[in-house]
């Protein structure tokens, strides 16, 4: 567990990314919030559309161009990184944020042996030999538990199989000794055996390094089993963020209740799944006040005129949601 | 099983993945085939919901395009209701009006220039069952019966969401009124939220219409929720065929073991796990014997030499040499 | 059963609108090369559309020739007769305005109807192939690669040869037309045949077909309702190239003297006449012509070219 005093590795306060469009501009995130401790895994959770793969993408400073950082704050260690110049941004991608993309087929470049690849990055970032980078990827890939590293190194990346591509980019990641790690899907493509492997290796290596994780995903399965702490993105805004145990098993947010009882698990007994009506806004139309009134059962006036900040629960735990304040929603109505 | 309504025995498919002739002849090389299912046999009762469930390699796409004709068996019977349907002939129209399909992706599965009501009309119509005018206005019912509303008729699958299409597939798939529907994958592109949502549909319309499925996933905890039988199917092989919740509670076959150990799920975290070892191996060229026997914390000599066959389980059957050998001890 | 659709927005936007709202129709609204080519194009073929009802006179009919018109420069009054003609007068008093309308009017035919002709064949054999697989595939795309070793004009000219020996004398110039269509037509097809075999291989993968495969449709209808529809948006691009090319083509025969018969004179055809009247002082006798000619194939390249990268989701 960490230290209340600690201060967060990554802070990120009311990021806004838009897309401009020829019919306006849309906002993919509207103010986000949340930290992730040093060490810490934190799962960033949601469905299609959410604006998860944009949060990864806006930290690590890879939003493709017309979409723009439009506001907002992301500090990595107490210094702000999303208004670096390119030249900047190019030294901390990499040497300090390491990233492990969903697809291992096109992470990696075909063209060049895994080999050229590790060291290319190593010595980007590092000031060593040659050799000596040599050594340092093959110590790598022996970890991430390729066998036969040394002679391995050497292949391109067609001549692994899935998940060992997949070894092979969680290693890339991690070959400049990053201080936080995005992993986007980093299992989706994968087996069901497979998947299992990766998260364990992903796991302990980052420990090891005492790297911090954001893990992006859909899956909540794999975010049960991995993450410490969990944050549930809805069209583009903060819902619940809170430790993975209580989220899981005592949502706060209706829509993560919701999406807790939708997903079928191996023990539960229950006839019916548990439905939420209706789809997520799409971010054009997105309803006043709380984007997930319309289709929230809970949902009172003030849902559909306010749009509720994160409010702090204790133990960690924050939701956006007027259930838990009712009376300052009333106020702000009123005021 | 007495009058299944599909019989399936020794199913089996290689594909031809030789390089073209000219290759072969300057690299003297050897054709390659690459058998995507081998000796597979199940039966599937009325009115229940049977599962193949595998990862990627196990053949399960296979087997469905193999019941619905779009591919032709190498070897094997297919049986519906009696009939044999694998025959190159063809099959003919009577029966393959009592099947139906609903694939995994809902981009690719409608035809984008073509208008919803049409898309839902072209079962009626091509197999005769009623005119144009009817038709319509069968399809338009059928959108409500999925939830959509009757006046989507007129529009174009890009205007619907991605569950939205797949609601969309299930009222062309229901609109000829089969018995029985072959669902590939049919949530695996789909959100969690909406997945339930269909889920729930396709519950709610085998219960309305007395409907059989056969359902393709590789995703264990939806068939779990939703299959009577489970089959699982490792490299093309049928490993172990149960009933439903039971594999979850008692599996024989040491894959489907270790496929449920390494499924993350919600309420089970923190469980003691086996170490899951290896990856699925290439299907051109199998391991000898049982083709799970290098990851098999079970193997022993002769699961390297003979491939397992079928025996009967407290469950269901399984075909591993180690559960027979344990019944014989 | 839960309604999954978004409520009702306010009153649905009608079809014109959305037509006209859609991606595609922005970018041509914001296009200038795009609308300055569609203007061209549209001008050149209404005046040949239209040619016997705007003409300031029909060229063709002898009775109105008047020769003491004849070699009247463009906008000055005639020696003789004090008319004053836009683009001036042929040898034979001809107004060029009017010729070159009508002459117009038969290079657009012969052009439409060429490509017309060379999409129907190609997009059969395409979509055939496409299908089939296998070595019927393999034998029809032989066939078009032998036939793309050979210059188009070349085969044209084959074609046009062996037709006219096959025909008899009377039919000659009455079918010259149709013959020179199918020429340049066949000449043509093989890059539809390209473009559909490989697009429809493509989509015969995509699980709607598999879905009225299912259904036991019949493979004539999957090909020329399912699949045809969703390969049309290259092919609209190389028709309108094809358009340019063809209408070149058949220019280029008619000045080689084995194109159009000389009763129906083409663009081809006055490039062919004016060109021998050039060094003698008379240039609008030829400029005028080829100047139509360069317009319209050029617009309509232009316009194929906007048109595919328009619908390249690539570029977008």
């Amino acid at each position: 567990m960490t230290d209340a005093v600690t201060e967060p590795l990554l802070s990120v306060r009311d990021l806004v990314v838009e897309f401009p469009t020829r019919r306006g501009v849309l906002r993919a995130l509207d103010r986000v919030s949340f930290d992730i401790m040093p060490g810490e895994v934190l799962g960033m959770v949601g469905e299609s559309g959410a604006g998860k793969s944009i949060t990864g993408a806006s930290i690590i400073g890879l939003i493709e161009p017309p979409g723009r950082i439009a506001g907002g704050e992301i500090r990595l260690k107490g210094e702000r990184i999303d208004n670096l110049r390119p030249e900047a941004m190019r030294r901390v991608r990499g040497r300090r944020i390491g990233m492990v993309f969903q697809d291992p087929l096109t992470s990696l470049n075909p063209l060049y042996t895994v080999a050229q690849q590790l060291i290319e990055t190593i010595r980007t970032h590092m000031d060593v030999s040659e050799a000596e980078a040599r050594k340092r990827a093959v110590a790598l890939l022996d970890r991430v538990g390729i066998p036969a590293a040394a002679r391995r190194i050497d292949d391109y990346p067609h001549h692994f199989s899935g998940g060992m591509r997949q070894r092979v980019v969680i290693a890339l990641a991690l070959c400049a000794e990053p201080e936080l790690v995005i992993a986007d899907e980093p299992t989706t493509a994968l087996d069901v055996s497979v998947q299992a492997q990766i998260i364990e290796v992903l796991k302990d290596i980052c420990a090891e390094r005492g790297a911090a994780v954001m893990l992006i995903t859909h899956d909540m399965g794999v975010i049960a089993e991995t993450a410490d702490r969990v944050a549930v993105l809805y069209a583009g805004r903060m819902a619940e963020t809170g430790p993975v145990r209580e989220v899981i098993t005592e949502a706060l947010h209706p829509y993560t209740a919701g999406l807790m009882g939708s997903i079928p698990t191996l023990t539960q007994e229950t006839d019916r799944l548990v439905q939420i009506p209706g789809s997520m806004p799409r971010l054009d139309a997105i309803p006043p006040g709380c984007a997930f009134n319309p289709r929230c059962e809970h949902a009172f006036a003030p849902c559909r005129e306010i749009r509720p900040d994160l409010m702090p629960q204790g133990g960690g735990r924050e939701v956006a949601c007027w259930l838990y304040d009712p009376a300052k929603a009333g106020e702000l109505r009123d005021a | 099983m007495p009058d299944p309504l599909l019989k399936v025995e020794g199913l089996t498919r290689r594909f031809d993945v030789s390089k073209p002739w000219l290759n072969r002849v300057i690299e003297r090389d050897g054709k390659q085939f690459l058998t995507a299912n081998a000796d597979v046999s199940f039966e599937i009762a009325r009115g229940e919901t049977f599962a193949l469930v595998g990862e990627s390699g196990s053949g399960k796409s296979t087997i469905a395009k193999m019941v619905v004709g779009l591919l032709q068996p190498s070897a094997g019977k297919i049986t519906f209701d009696g009939q044999r349907i694998d025959a190159g002939a063809g099959i003919p129209r009577s029966l393959r009006r009592r099947f139906q399909m609903i694939f995994q992706d809902p981009f690719a599965s409608l035809n984008p220039r073509w208008r919803v009501g049409d898309i839902i009309c072209e079962p009626i119509l091509t197999f005769g069952l009623m005119n144009q005018a009817e038709a319509r206005a069968e399809a338009a019912r059928l959108l409500e019966v999925v939830g959509l509303s009757a006046t989507d008729v007129t529009k174009y699958p890009h205007e619907f969401s991605g569950g939205q299409r797949q609601r969309i597939a299930i009222a062309r798939a229901l609109s000829s009124k089969p018995e029985f529907i072959v669902c590939d994958e049919p949530t695996s592109a789909l959100d969690v939220s909406v997945q339930a949502q269909i889920l729930n549909l396709m519950r709610d319309l085998q219960d309305e219409f007395g409907l059989t499925y056969l359902l393709i996933s590789h995703d264990l905890s939806v068939v779990r929720h939703m299959a009577t039988r489970i089959g699982v199917l490792y490299l093309g092989r049928l490993v172990e065929v149960a009933e439903g919740k039971r594999l979850f509670s008692e599996p024989q076959h040491p894959y489907t073991r270790m496929l449920l150990d390494a499924v993350p799920d919600l309420a089970l975290s923190g469980r003691r796990r086996r170490r899951v070892d290896g990856e699925i191996p290439n299907p051109i060229s199998p391991p000898p014997g049982c083709a799970f026997h290098p990851r098999c914390p079970l193997a022993f000599d002769r699961c390297r030499v003979d491939i397992p066959q079928p025996r009967t389980t407290p469950i269901g059957r399984a075909a591993c040499h180690a559960l027979e050998a344990a019944e014989r001890a | 059963m839960t309604p999954d659709s978004q409520p009702p927005a306010a009153k649905a936007p009608g079809r014109l609108y959305r037509a006209w709202d859609s991606d595609l129709a922005y970018k041509f609204r914001t296009s200038p090369v795009a609308i300055v080519a569609t203007i061209v194009v549209l001008v050149v073929v209404v005046c040949a559309v239209f040619a016997p009802l705007i003409a300031p006179m029909n060229p063709y009919n002898p009775a109105a020739l008047n020769l003491m018109n004849g070699f009247t420069p463009p906008m000055e009054p005639n020696a003789f007769t004090g008319e004053v003609f836009l683009l001036g007068t042929d040898g034979q008093g001809r107004d060029m305005l009017s010729t070159i309308m009508y002459g117009t009017r038969t290079s657009l035919f012969v052009g439409a109807m060429a490509v017309l002709f060379a999409m129907v064949l190609g997009i059969s054999i395409g979509l055939f192939a496409g299908w089939q697989g296998g070595w019927v595939d393999s034998a029809l795309m032989r066939v078009a690669d032998v036939q793309l070793a050979f210059p188009a004009i070349l085969i044209a000219l084959l074609v046009f040869g062996i037709a006219r020996g096959f025909l008899p004398d009377n039919l000659r110039d009455q079918l010259a037309i149709w013959v020179l269509i199918v020429a340049i037509g066949l000449s043509d097809w093989v890059q539809f045949a390209r473009v559909v075999r490989g697009a429809s291989m493509v989509e015969k993968n995509k699980e709607y077909v598999q879905a009225a495969r299912v259904i036991g449709a019949h493979p004539l209808k999957i090909m020329f309702r399912h699949i045809l529809p969703n390969v049309m948006g290259p092919v609209l691009v190389i028709a309108t190239i094809s358009l340019a090319l063809a209408i070149i083509a058949e220019a280029t025969l008619s000045f080689l003297g084995v194109g159009v018969p000389p009763t129906q004179p083409s663009l081809g055809t006055l490039i062919r006449v004016g060109q021998g009247f050039l060094i003698s002082g008379e240039w609008w006798i030829l400029l005028f012509p080829a100047v139509t000619l360069l317009a319209l194939a050029l617009s309509v390249n232009l316009l194929g070219d906007w048109l595919r990268d328009a619908l390249n989701p690539r570029l977008r």
